[in-house]
């Protein structure tokens, strides 16, 4: 009777439940990859995509206990103390005992996925049209490349400069293949790549990007740092030639704005960070707290006694508090902007002041000591309140440069690797964390030059899925 | 009397006629002439019923043209009598088929006789009236096969059901949990009422889940909720109150005293003078009894349940209140249930079920550092203050006139953060399905049934403006942070089957099943920050800034067709065949459809080859099947780009590894028992074997950084469960005076068979843990620990070559061959006694095989590294001058990151889980009020603990906060400090009229 209506009925559900096409659902967030390379704009989010790559945490951007390419070369180093009643983050790096499962693996893979996004957009380039938009979008993926290698290259390997232990650099990527187990490179061939990619950028690259990207410029100077660290000081000279001259050193009126993000004023090239990146730059060195400001580590009490009371940056840079009832001298670079939440700055990257010192650096090394002095004294002149020159030289003009090379950069990740090429061992003093240089000493001071700790271990995470990779000696 | 019930989706109504009646009356004996108590008997096609009391006699009224009874007694064959003419019978009653239990069995329905498949079946009333809010954690030690690890003691917290050991590294490991018809996620279960389940089918080897087909890997958990019917009517109200408390920690701290003596000993308290050390004395604080308290719980639960012969209900409501052993969670929970049925006609027949849920808790931080209160009682100091007290004692108020806190040694105020940066959770539950069933023509039964779900979480997150974590992370400008999160999840899933019956002859009968299923799931997740909320207010509207905001939204779907055979011979031989296949989104085109099949035999040998009066049952079974498993990950079969902000502009980057070639993990497994009952069935038992396979497993293949990825998801080896259960029950008194003993035991070995391409993975979700080839999974990997060094007072580990050393490395690490994080064996033991209606019944579980790290040990032992904190009394035993003999080293020895063997234990331990006493008011008392039953019960659960294990030895998870959902992390591997389990004890009415 009804059964045959039924059936039909049946029949009629089995043929609307064929839902095959349903089956092929994709992301509501994301496209596929391949088809995110059509024209300028989409190369421009790709480019971007390579700067977030640099604030991810452990490259600038560092969350919780994270190694990060901006803070660690001065936790190891001795410029900084930890203070006793801080949360002891990072204390494995200040204590230098780092190994392959205690080591810098988010850095390590935050610098190879920038290198990902370099080479993702170098393998769809010529997608572009010829051009301006296209040469420079090159330029700063090559550039970028390069960087991501240097800063692997000084962390895990030794520096041209000082070859202390051996002759391996780090694996120099060239390609977006998920099946590459590379070995490492030898440390000539790394830096012989690293030196022709940031050539070939200088020659693609815009001279100005807007701020938060790479330019001409800031490729240039970065270009005379790895120089530097090569021991190539002729190079050193002539990669500073492409430092544009609409830079110059900021005043020491302007000097507290560069560290609240309120000037661009001689910065060439800075990582962008907004609060909603979630990436609070300052947390490596302090918080806040209702006990006043409560720091990760503190300035070493003998270094920050070379600050003079006429220098800028002594005010800047520091601020003596009392935390729970003591005093200390805390690094406030970082503590954040006049508006906005805590510790949320932008990361600078490469400044004006870095170009001087390299250059007085160079000429110093080369003999040439006028032209030293004079780059110096520019730096010096926007540092100290009436200043008047010294005019070292020789000796004592080397030992300026790094003395304000020292005071200048401090707690931008340059300390370290500053002591690494030129051989030197790190030595802590024998000052407390207190304002007043008493309270708790560093548990270890000396980390003897040579040492195999002036090389990072490679991560366990790295070993166990590449088996050609080649351990640095010690770990 | 006839009743009409009417059923729709939310209301209820009766219609009453009254028409003539006349007066039987009767006895129910069993087959020694003995009256039986309670039994029910009907009449037939009516509503009309009556219980027996004491001595079996009933009364009962039947309605004009009304002469057959139904007589029904639990364990006993159900009766029809004819009572034409009659107004008096005697009524024996059967005992021949005491295992005739119709039990639900995929998408048909069984009777345990003729079953071919493993199923553990637990009645709801087993796990009724035990304070437990989540339903999979009731399940603990009810059945063989079945182990379930609370994830921590947090009250309607989940836990990890695993049914015949481990059956993915990455994939799913969690049962296909089916309510009503209707899959549902583990969100749901703590948001299901215990009150309303009728019984649990657990189908546990591959003849029975292989009809799931792509989501049966991990086995299948069927509820079947509460229906009503016309034998059975009544009005239910209960009431179990109670309280709980954390158990023993197993340690003992130390108290300000000797804290004090060791800081200064170890030299991170300069010495003080005696004017000093007694200000510390004088105030202090017992932090474990300032953030741990008894614990309140209240349940109500009012059931109505009846209907006639054409239709039927069950509604129900219930509400739970449950304190939680920390200040400051609290769970509560309200459920409402509708299950209904009605005929449409005498061939179709329409039902419902239909449940709604809400539940609130308070979230606590349970990470690993002192924002977490149970991690804080063991990092405060005894002689530190919760508030700051002047020179008399008194405490300091701030500003605001509220109390100053003291940040303490670690700068911060659990006290104050549980009271200024509250987080809470409401979760929305709707779920349930309608129904058609047709018989069309005799044998033939038509089912169409819609099933749908919707979950809805809320959680908001404040960070009250001035609290000391406002300050650490917040803007001195826009005080206050709040961050506002939630999910909508939305699944529908349509079920269409066919099935037919068909007898052959008296001897062959077949039954036919074929279906087709189609599921889509949709969810939604929000979520939106702000800072600078003036005092008081709380909402994003007056937010200073908004300073963050999000959607994301994720969709699966699943097509399935498939079809059963089962052919049963003179009812001894029993044979089922099933097939299905099933397409998934979650793999490339060209490997998203899977086909899984099973084959099962069972012979029961005493009816016919065996003519021995000792067996009552001698079932042989066999069986041997395939199902599969997606990966937990939605899309990894497409490469994507993402999308994100750099400087305010988009952004964009490769944002996974995709594997177009990824295939479905698939399972094959076998499975052979012997179920058996002897002396008129007072012995009954099983023991099975199985052994599972599982290849093709999906893995995160690690993959070299350098290529900006750390891994992929891939097909990357095989692994095996093997194992054994078995189980006996034993009555040897039945009557006035009763008594069982019950053992489950069961025994799982899982084996890492192949692994491809890799000697070894270490797989995220575990510490120290690995997979190797040949290995039983998650095999650990630690340092081999000797002892303390007397010379020296240093550590002495073995490195690699087995010399001691101070200061191994990673590479010192070996394989502790067959000692896993897994348990090896586990079960329950029950014994139940009764003298007429007193009635006591309790449960042991147990568990082992399995070694646990003892974070918790290694942090109340940490020496200078952990000084500051409060340390164990133990930790005061540390060597001292040379030739001292002590298992505690010297205190500024640097204390291993949880890398050796040093504070591994054997986690074995068993557990008196549940254990009640009953009474319930004699029938024929209660009976003279109206009432059909009147108990009272008082129960425990908890309260004894065997184990050598330093510490509460049921082991979650570590930090259930980042362990995020399954798979992130290993259960029972780590035991750090996290909410605690808890002991109870409660007490409950129970009164039916």
């Amino acid at each position: 009777m009804n059964l045959k209506y039924l059936l039909v009925l049946f029949s009629l559900i089995f043929i609307t439940t064929s839902c095959e096409e349903d089956l092929s659902l994709f992301p509501t967030d994301s496209i596929a990859a391949e088809e995110g390379f059509n024209n300028v704009s989409d190369f421009e989010s790709a480019v971007k995509g390579i700067y977030s790559g640099f604030r991810r945490s452990g490259y600038y951007g560092a969350t919780s206990g994270a190694a990060s390419i901006y803070f660690i070369p001065d936790v190891i180093s001795d410029d900084v103390i930890i203070n006793a009643n801080g949360r002891r983050s990072r204390e494995s790096f200040y204590d230098w005992r780092y190994d392959e499962d205690n080591s810098s693996e988010t850095f390590w893979l935050s610098a190879y996925k920038v290198i990902q996004r370099a080479n993702l957009i170098l393998e769809n380039i010529d997608k572009l049209e010829d051009g301006a938009d296209k040469n420079n979008i090159m330029g700063e993926a090559l550039a970028a490349r390069a960087i991501a290698h240097f800063d692997l290259a000084k962390l895990y390997a030794d520096l041209p400069a000082n070859p202390a232990t051996g002759s391996l650099g780090i694996p120099y990527v060239t390609s977006t293949d998920s099946g590459l187990t590379p070995e490492r490179n030898s440390l000539s061939d790394t830096y012989a790549s690293i030196l022709a990619d940031f050539n070939q950028a200088l020659g693609l690259i815009n001279d100005q990007n807007g701020v938060g990207r790479l330019n001409k410029s800031a490729v240039g100077a970065l270009l005379s740092r790895v120089y530097l660290y090569m021991g190539d000081y002729q190079n050193v000279i002539t990669a500073l030639a492409n430092v544009s001259s609409s830079y110059g050193e900021v005043s020491r009126d302007n000097f507290l704005n560069v560290w609240k993000d309120a000037t661009e004023e001689g910065v060439l090239w800075k990582i962008k960070v907004t609060e909603p990146d979630g990436v609070n730059l300052g947390v490596a060195w302090l918080q806040e707290s209702p006990d006043g400001i409560r720091s990760e580590y503190n300035v070493d009490y003998a270094f920050f006694n070379l600050y003079q009371d006429n220098d800028i940056r002594k005010s800047v840079y520091f601020e003596t508090s009392p935390f729970a009832g003591v005093d200390y001298n805390h690094i406030v670079k970082y503590r954040g902007r006049f508006t906005g939440d805590a510790n949320v700055v932008d990361a600078k990257a490469v400044r004006y002041s870095e170009v001087l010192l390299n250059a007085a650096e160079a000429y110093a090394e080369l003999g040439q000591d006028a032209q030293a002095l004079d780059v110096l004294d520019d730096l010096r002149s926007n540092r100290y309140s009436n200043f008047v020159s010294l005019g070292e030289t020789g000796q004592a003009l080397k030992d300026a440069i790094a003395l304000e090379r020292r005071l200048e950069l401090a707690f931008e990740g340059h300390r370290f690797f500053d002591l690494k090429r030129k051989g030197l061992p790190i030595q802590r003093s024998d000052f407390g964390d207190q304002a007043d240089g008493n309270g708790q000493q560093a548990e270890f001071k000396t980390l003897a030059a040579g040492d195999h700790r002036f090389n990072m271990a490679i991560g366990e995470g790295e070993i166990n899925a590449n088996p050609v990779i080649q351990q640095n000696t010690g770990y | 009397m006839k009743r009409i019930v009417l059923l729709a989706i939310l209301s209820i109504g009766f219609i009453t006629i009254v028409s003539a009646q006349r007066v039987v009356t009767g006895i129910v004996t069993d087959q020694d002439n003995l009256g039986l108590f309670g039994a029910n008997v009907l009449v037939k096609s009516t509503s009309e019923g009556a219980i027996t009391d004491l001595d079996g006699n009933f009364s009962i009224t039947l309605p004009e043209g009304a002469n057959t009874l139904v007589v029904s007694y639990t364990g006993f064959e159900t009766q029809e009598v004819d009572v034409t003419g009659l107004s008096n019978v005697v009524v024996t009653m059967s005992q021949g088929e005491l295992l005739e239990e119709i039990i639900l069995v995929g998408y048909s329905t069984a009777k345990t006789s003729d079953l071919v498949e493993s199923i553990s079946t637990v009645k709801g009333s087993a796990i009724t009236d035990i304070p437990i809010s989540s339903i999979d954690n009731l399940l603990q030690g009810q059945s063989t096969g079945v182990e379930v690890t609370a994830i921590n003691g947090k009250p309607g917290q989940n836990g990890y059901i695993r049914i015949r050991g481990l059956t993915s590294i990455n994939g799913n490991n969690d049962p296909l949990f089916i309510v009503d018809g209707v899959p549902v996620n583990r969100s749901v279960y703590a948001a299901i009422n215990p009150n309303d389940i009728e019984s649990f089918s657990i189908l546990k080897d591959a003849a029975a889940t292989s009809i799931y087909g792509a989501r049966a890997s991990a086995g299948v958990v069927l509820v079947t909720t509460k229906r009503g019917s016309a034998k059975n009517q009544y009005v239910e109200y209960s009431l179990q109150i109670g309280e709980q408390e954390a158990v023993d920690d197993g340690f003992e701290l130390m108290n300000a005293s000797q804290k004090l003596n060791y800081e200064t000993a170890l030299g991170v308290r300069a010495p003080m003078t005696a004017e000093q050390r007694a200000a510390l004395l004088e105030y202090g604080t017992d932090w474990e009894n300032v953030l741990l308290r008894p614990a309140g719980l209240t349940t109500h639960n009012l059931a109505f349940s009846g209907g006639n012969d054409v239709g039927n209900y069950y509604v129900s409501l219930s509400r739970t209140d449950q304190q939680g052993l920390s200040v400051g969670s609290d769970f509560d929970r309200t459920t409402a249930k509708v299950n209904g049925s009605f005929k449409a006609n005498d061939w179709i027949t329409i039902s419902n079920s239909l449940n709604i849920s809400r539940r609130n808790d308070n979230e606590l931080r349970d990470r690993y550092n002192v924002q977490s209160p149970f991690v804080a009682v063991y990092q405060y100091n005894p002689y530190e203050t919760i508030y700051n007290l002047d020179d008399n004692g008194e405490i300091i108020l701030d500003e605001f006139g509220d109390p100053s806190y003291n940040f303490t040694h670690q700068g911060f105020n659990i006290v104050e953060a549980i009271r200024n940066n509250p987080e809470s959770n409401r979760w929305s539950d709707v779920y349930g399905n309608v129904s058609v069933t047709a018989n069309p023509i005799k044998g033939l039964t038509l089912t169409s049934t819609g099933g749908y779900t919707f979950n809805r979480w809320k959680n908001t997150y404040l960070i009250k403006p001035n609290s000391i974590l406002d300050f650490y992370v917040g803007d001195a400008n826009a005080p206050g942070i709040k961050t506002d999160r939630g999910y909508d999840r939305d699944r529908y899933i349509w079920t269409n089957t066919a099935q037919y019956n068909f007898d052959l002859d008296d001897r062959n009968s077949f039954n036919f099943l074929g279906g087709l299923e189609y599921l889509k799931n949709d969810y939604e997740f929000h979520s939106v920050s702000g800072k600078g909320f003036p005092r008081g207010i709380e909402v994003q509207s007056v937010a200073a800034e908004i300073t963050d905001g999000t959607t994301t939204r994720t969709e699966f779907s699943l097509f399935s067709l498939f079809g059963q055979v089962n052919y049963s011979f003179d009812n001894n031989l029993n044979v089922k065949a099933s097939i299905r296949r099933d397409g998934s989104s979650r793999f490339g085109r060209d490997n998203r459809y899977g086909t899984f099949y099973a084959f099962g035999v069972g012979y029961d040998l005493s009816r016919s080859l065996i003519q021995s009066e000792f067996f009552d049952q001698l079932k042989v079974r066999a069986s041997y099947g395939t199902t599969g498993n997606e990966p937990t990950q939605l899309y990894e079969s497409i490469g994507v780009l993402d999308f994100a902000s750099y400087n305010d502009q988009t952004a964009s980057f490769q944002g996974n590894v995709s594997n177009p070639e990824l295939r479905w993990e698939t399972q094959k497994s076998w499975t052979v028992g012997v179920d058996f009952g002897v002396l008129n069935n007072r012995v009954t038992g099983a023991v099975e074997y199985y052994n599972k396979k599982t290849t093709d497993l999906l893995f995160p293949n690690q993959l070299s950084r350098t290529t900006g990825f750390q891994s992929r998801l891939d097909n990357i080896g095989d692994m095996s469960n093997r194992g054994i259960e078995a189980e006996l029950y034993y009555s040897p008194f039945r009557g006035d005076f009763n008594m069982d003993f019950g053992v489950r035991f069961s025994y799982n070995k899982a084996t890492m068979d192949r692994l491809v391409g890799n000697e070894q993975i270490n797989p995220d979700n575990a510490f120290s843990s690995v997979l190797k080839e040949g290995e039983v999974a998650y095999v650990w990997e630690l340092v081999e620990f000797s002892r303390v060094d007397p010379a020296t007072g240093d550590l002495l580990y073995f490195n690699a070559e087995g010399e001691e050393v101070t200061n191994p490395t990673a590479s010192d690490a070996v394989i502790l061959s067959g000692k896993s994080a897994l348990p090896r064996f586990s079960g329950g033991f029950d014994f139940n006694m009764g003298y007429k209606n007193l009635n006591l019944t309790s449960t042991f579980s147990f568990k082992g095989g399995n070694w646990v790290y003892n974070q918790r040990k290694l942090d109340l032992l940490s020496g200078l590294d952990g000084a500051r904190s409060i340390q164990s009394v133990e930790a005061l035993d540390y060597w001292k001058s040379p030739g001292d003999v002590t298992e505690i080293p010297r205190p500024d020895v640097e204390v291993e990151a949880s890398s050796s063997t040093r504070f591994l234990e054997k986690g074995d331990f068993a557990r008196l889980r549940n254990v009640k006493l009953s009474y319930s008011l004699p029938y024929n008392l209660v009976d003279k009020v109206g009432l059909q039953n009147l108990s009272f019960f008082v129960a425990g659960s908890n309260l004894l603990t065997f184990t050598g294990f330093t510490g509460d030895p049921e082991v979650g998870v570590f930090i259930e906060e980042s362990a995020g959902d399954v798979g992130g992390q290993l259960p029972g591997e780590f035991a750090g400090f996290s909410y605690p389990n808890a002991k109870s004890v409660t007490a409950g009415v129970n009164v039916r009229f």
